[in-house]
């Protein structure tokens, strides 16, 4: 348990705030999934989560609310693009009222009077479990297929080195569409901010989630996530992992193909730099016939940051006509940046196509010379060359007004770190894009 | 023989991976001039053109290439170009993920900023993208595209020469661009580099045939075989060599070029 | 079209019937053989010391290994189902007793040469192979050793390791658990503390060894494992080629083969080692086989040096096997070819490491598993790149084909990248044999069975062409018959 020891050494302290059989039997099933490790997650992961572990984080036992505070709220929001919106300071979630719109049902339960199993599965939400004690339940109904937009804006800010636990629940109803933006942010603070979010999420018969996972945090804040996402029938989800800037951050995406006929994609980037630390873990369980899995991951890493990937496709034995692939590809940008990459198949039946690759390289030299050929000097054209190499993720984003930003985020820190001014950046060159397809 | 030298290459020795190419390159080049450079597969024709614009993956070994009177072999790629020096590739990059608009319009602005320019603007750019556009008759659709992603070889070729027509060098270096273009296609990429020819720049044609040379023009010929310039004259000399083909020039000069 | 479900159920009888080939190299020799008592322990280790009148620093370093092995656990990690072993119900030591004493060191057992000759390999000097120098080792010993005067004549050592110790003991001791240390693993550590025979081979500098050398490895007796150590040297602008076939009778119990492969390659030097892989591999309901547990490793240790593992696997109830090669020198090359077929329960998990520490060092994996009937077949694989060692290049290849419903085919890469300039890819694929292939050979007349065999074969050509001319005809008939009855 040594990597989770302050937290650890928290239960027995304190012990009147963990006393019970539900959190018996919680603190029980932690220690045995840190012990067996089953899913390596230890192994991979143990020592980002060590580093995450440095600081000596105040954790809200009380559950004291944290207030809304509308200015950093709004600041959050993405032009021409207006969703439900949910903010959450640190462990605090404020819904908004929602009375108009009967469909969507948003509400704050406390873990002990939660109508629901509080499930886990990977070491993370394990952990989570024992702390989160506020559960954000989150409903649509089924039944017709408008399309719901929410988005749940994650601010940390504290006075003082925080531990904020987090956990939401999502049913989305048979045919119903949902487009979920989780927005982690916190701004540059001397403040040391640790979150550990668990999300789980129930796609019924037909139904459809576009799930944008998005991390801008500062250099001093680590994210410990784990999303677990189980789909019936005939269901479409698309997961965008954005980690824009994730200081210490592992997140683990898990899915589920429960019943036939369903597809999923994953789409992630990481743009590192500093000394952040950045882990990816998929896990894709085709269980069921005819399901489609799509899977592509890209790192940029600079400076001393580390990168891990770690993809499994798990196709079992009753999961016939199953197709399922992954992608990995990096660009290390300093001698000092690392990446280990595990991409895994399991294949338990012989009707399947699938596939891994698994790149690690540099630029294409040659697209660098015919682009200094051009005019265009070379710390530009690595710049411009870096961002079209994640620009197939960002291109990918269905939603147009995030993909907007997503793009303006990913040019302004790359832009940022070039020593040219960023007048070739895409901001500026919206409008000509626009009018050039007239 | 009075206008201003452009290029002045003398004595250029050029190697990749350790193995010599350019053997000893003499070349002068005048404003207003098209100097047209053949000569058989490997005899160090793209090799020239990769050491003139700096291509990193070439070592130059030996000699000098002076450029509008500075030092071109000093100068970084980048700023080769902004000097005025264009390479039309003999095989077009692409570059997925970089849209057309925004590497010209990149390409376009770091040369102003090298000549002390203010950056064009938005509405500028356009209608210059336009405007080029009509000298090759290259479709707008092209223009927003990914640099040469999923262009055919003469939509490739036209998007260079575009590209040549927004930069306005003041020598430009077609390598092979005639190669893998139908009868078509060559007459507009010929076209479009007659639009551009002007009396105070000027071009190098590289290629293999004599086929381009009857649409683009040349002041003068040089035959390149295993490194050196072995013959130079006036368009006639395309012509014998089309009719007598590179064997002729092989047995006369393999003796010379063993040693 | 006809009913899918019918096609399966057509397709894996047939899989079946090809699956289901008879095993030749079953069959046992009848021989006395000195075998000591089942189990382990210091006594045990300091008898088979005894038994090969070993040095004492030999002994020693039996024991540091033997201690060390004590403090060690069967590891699990692998995606096999390994039961525990008993490893007090296994005799160490077994070697065939020479009647009536030698006459001459070159006898040899005539029912040894007959054994030897049932498997295609000729021990008497009239009828040895021309091309192939042979390293003989049944049970726990070598029994002969062809073609050593000539290669004498080059400088060229190859005996057996046991010889070695005797007659060239400053190169056994300087090399031996150079690469593969005692303490590498369990598997190794046993190996090291009771480990009977194997080949040792040294090429001196500058000399291009002109034959094949090649050892035979055959289990005969019951109840016994095989601990078998290779220890290959090639000294600077060397080269060598060298094969490696093992076969071992039917039984209904599981037997044990726990190997080491030691390869020093120095500046400029090449060595070249291809294994065919056939230990009896249990029988159809899973009992018996060989339990093939081994670690091969190479040390690249001089500049532009290379080495080139190719295996075919086709035997062993279950293998463990990680080919590997440490390109510690500038410019260094490893490569590792694989054709791995499993079929009935066998289990396979194996692959390579890829060590770069040299600069500008290069590596290329190409591994195709096949996998037929409830078998289990996994790659595995590591690609390391050191912080120091820049523009190093890797490229793997890793594919399955699966030929039943009812099998498993898994891949396990792991990439570690700390030099930005390094380029590594990694490519892998699974899919089932293409009905598309099978029909169009169908509809040229070629029937299932044949077209599977003519599919696969192809599938596997690109590591099949790696391999020695003797070995590749030997390799690509045995595929062959171990697919007989296997196609669905």
């Amino acid at each position: 348990m040594s990597h989770f020891k302050q937290f650890t050494r928290l239960i027995e302290d304190y012990p009147q705030f963990f006393n019970g059989d539900r959190k018996a039997a919680e603190i029980e099933s932690f220690s045995q999934s840190l012990l067996a490790d089953d899913d390596g997650f230890i192994r991979r992961f143990g020592s980002a989560v060590a580093e995450m572990m440095k600081p000596d984080y105040g954790v809200n036992v009380n559950g004291v609310t944290s207030p809304l505070m509308p200015a950093a709220a709004i600041r959050r929001n993405i032009p021409d693009f207006a969703p439900i919106t949910i903010t959450c300071v640190n462990d605090t979630y404020h819904i908004p009222h929602l009375s108009t719109d009967q469909r969507v049902k948003c509400a704050v339960y406390d873990a002990d009077n939660f109508p629901f199993p509080i499930n886990a599965y990977h070491t993370p939400s394990h952990f989570n479990r024992i702390f989160a004690n506020k559960i954000l339940h989150i409903s649509i109904d089924g039944g017709n297929n408008d399309e719901t937009a929410i988005q749940i804006n994650n601010i940390l800010a504290a006075a003082v080195d925080l531990a904020a636990f987090r956990r939401v629940f999502v049913e989305i109803g048979g045919g119903a569409n949902l487009e979920l933006i989780l927005n982690d942010s916190s701004d540059s603070t001397p403040h040391n901010y640790f979150a550990s979010q668990f999300v789980e999420i129930f796609l019924n018969e037909g139904a459809s989630l576009n799930l944008y996972d998005i991390t801008d945090t500062s250099d001093t804040t680590s994210r410990l996530n784990e999303m677990k996402i189980k789909m019936k029938r005939n269901c479409r989800l698309n997961i965008f992992s954005l980690s824009a800037s994730a200081g210490k951050s592992v997140n683990i995406y898990d899915i589920d193909f429960e019943s036939d006929n369903s597809e999923a994609t994953i789409n992630g980037f990481v743009v590192g730099d500093g000394n952040q630390r950045i882990g990816n873990a998929t896990f894709v369980n085709h269980l069921s016939r005819h399901g489609k899995s799509n899977q592509n991951f890209k790192y940029v890493l600079d400076d001393a940051s580390h990168g891990t990937f770690y993809g499994e496709i798990f196709v079992w034995e009753v999961a016939r006509f199953t197709e399922a692939y992954q992608s990995n590809r990096n660009i290390l940008a300093s001698p000092d940046a690392r990446i280990s990459t595990e991409p895994q198949l399991l294949i338990y039946n012989d009707d399947v196509k699938c596939s891994h690759g698994a790149t690690t390289g540099q630029l294409d030299a040659a697209a660098l010379f015919y682009m200094r050929q051009r005019g265009i000097p070379e710390a530009v054209a690595r710049t411009m060359l870096t961002q079209a190499f994640v620009g197939d993720v960002i291109d990918a984003i269905p939603l147009l007004p995030l993909r907007d930003r997503m793009r303006m985020l990913v040019e302004k820190r790359l832009y940022k770190r070039s020593s040219r001014p960023c007048d070739n950046c895409r901001m500026a060159c919206d409008t000509i894009n626009r009018d050039s397809k007239e | 023989m009075d206008k201003e030298i452009l290029l002045d290459v003398k004595g250029l020795r050029a190697s990749v991976a350790g193995k010599e190419i350019l053997k000893g390159i003499d070349l002068t080049i005048r404003k207003g001039e098209v100097h047209a450079i053949m000569g058989p597969n490997g005899s160090g024709k793209s090799t020239l053109s990769a050491v003139l614009t700096g291509n990193p993956a070439f070592t130059v070994d030996a000699g000098s290439a002076t450029f509008n009177g500075k030092n071109l072999l000093e100068m970084a790629p980048e700023n080769r170009a902004h000097e005025g020096l264009f390479l039309s590739f003999q095989y077009p990059v692409e570059i997925p993920g970089v849209s057309m608009t925004n590497f010209m319009r990149a390409a376009l602005n770091e040369k102003r900023k090298y000549l002390g320019q203010e950056p064009i603007s938005a509405s500028d750019f356009l209608k210059l993208m336009r405007q080029k556009r009509a000298v090759v008759d290259l479709d707008n659709k092209l223009a927003s595209r990914s640099v040469n992603e999923g262009f055919s070889g003469g939509e490739k070729k036209r998007n260079e020469i575009f590209q040549m027509a927004m930069l306005e060098p003041s020598l430009a270096i077609l390598d092979e661009t005639d190669s893998g273009l139908d009868i078509d296609a060559l007459r507009i990429v010929a076209e479009g580099v007659n639009k551009l020819k002007t009396d105070d720049n000027a071009t190098i044609v590289i290629t293999h045939y004599q086929r381009l040379l009857d649409y683009i023009r040349p002041d003068y010929v040089h035959i390149l075989y295993k490194g050196r310039i072995v013959e130079t004259g006036g368009p006639q000399l395309a012509l014998v060599l089309e009719e007598k083909g590179y064997d002729e020039i092989k047995r006369k000069y393999d003796n010379n070029a063993a040693e | 079209m006809s009913n899918p479900d019918n096609n399966i159920d057509a397709n894996s009888k047939i899989l079946d019937d090809v699956t289901a080939a008879d095993y030749k190299y079953g069959f046992t020799t009848d021989i006395d053989t000195d075998v000591i008592p089942r189990g382990l322990n210091e006594d045990v280790v300091r008898l088979i010391s005894a038994k090969k009148n070993e040095p004492e620093w030999l002994l020693d370093f039996r024991l540091k290994a033997y201690r060390h092995w004590l403090t060690l656990k069967q590891p699990k990690w692998a995606h096999i189902n390994i039961p525990d072993i008993d490893f007090q119900a296994i005799s160490y030591y077994a070697a065939p007793v020479k009647k009536d004493g030698p006459k001459s060191l070159d006898e040899v057992d005539p029912q040894i040469l007959a054994t030897f000759n049932r498997l295609g390999i000729p021990l008497e000097e009239q009828k040895v192979l021309s091309g192939m120098a042979v390293d003989a080792v049944m049970d726990s010993v070598s029994v002969k050793t062809t073609h050593r005067e000539r290669l004498a004549e080059l400088g060229v050592i190859f005996c057996s390791i046991s010889e070695a110790v005797k007659d060239y003991p400053d190169l056994v001791r300087r090399y031996l658990g150079s690469v593969v240390s005692y303490r590498d693993n369990f598997y190794a550590a046993l190996n090291s503390a009771v480990f009977s025979d194997g080949s040792f081979v040294y090429i001196p500098k500058g000399v291009r060894c002109p034959m094949e050398l090649s050892t035979y490895f055959r289990i005969n007796a019951q109840g016994t494992g095989q601990f078998e150590r290779t220890l290959i040297v090639a000294d600077d602008d060397s080269y060598v080629s060298y094969l490696e076939g093992c076969t071992a009778p039917m039984r209904d119990e599981n037997q044990l083969h726990a190997a080491i492969v030691e390869i020093i390659v120095e500046d400029r030097a090449e060595v070249k080692y291809s294994t065919v892989q056939n230990w009896w591999a249990g029988d159809a309901e899973g009992n018996g086989g060989v339990y093939n547990l081994v670690t091969k490793r190479g040390l690249c240790r001089g500049e532009s040096s290379k080495l080139s593992w190719t295996q075919v696997e086709t035997g062993s109830a279950i293998t463990w096997k990680y080919p590997s090669c440490i390109l510690a020198g500038d410019n260094s090359v490893g490569e590792f070819y694989s054709v791995a077929v499993t079929r009935n329960y066998q289990q396979a998990d194996t692959g390579t490491k890829m060590i770069h520490i040299g600069r500008n060092s290069r590596s290329t994996i190409v591994s195709k598993g096949i996998s037929a009937g409830h078998s289990e077949n996994s790659y595995r694989g590591l690609v390391k790149i050191a912080a120091k060692a820049d523009n190093c290049r890797n490229h793997t290849q890793c594919d399955s084909l699966l030929l039943s419903s009812t099998c498993g085919a898994h891949t396990f890469p792991v990439m570690q990248i700390d030099n930005p300039s390094a380029v590594v890819e990694h490519e892998a694929t699974t899919s089932k044999i293409s009905e598309d292939q099978i029909f169009y050979c169908n509809q040229r007349g070629i029937p299932d069975e044949e077209a599977v065999g003519l599919i696969v074969n192809g599938y596997a050509k690109e590591v099949m062409n790696k391999l020695p001319m003797e070995f590749a005809v030997e390799a690509q008939r045995l595929l062959q018959i171990t697919l007989e009855g296997s196609v669905g």
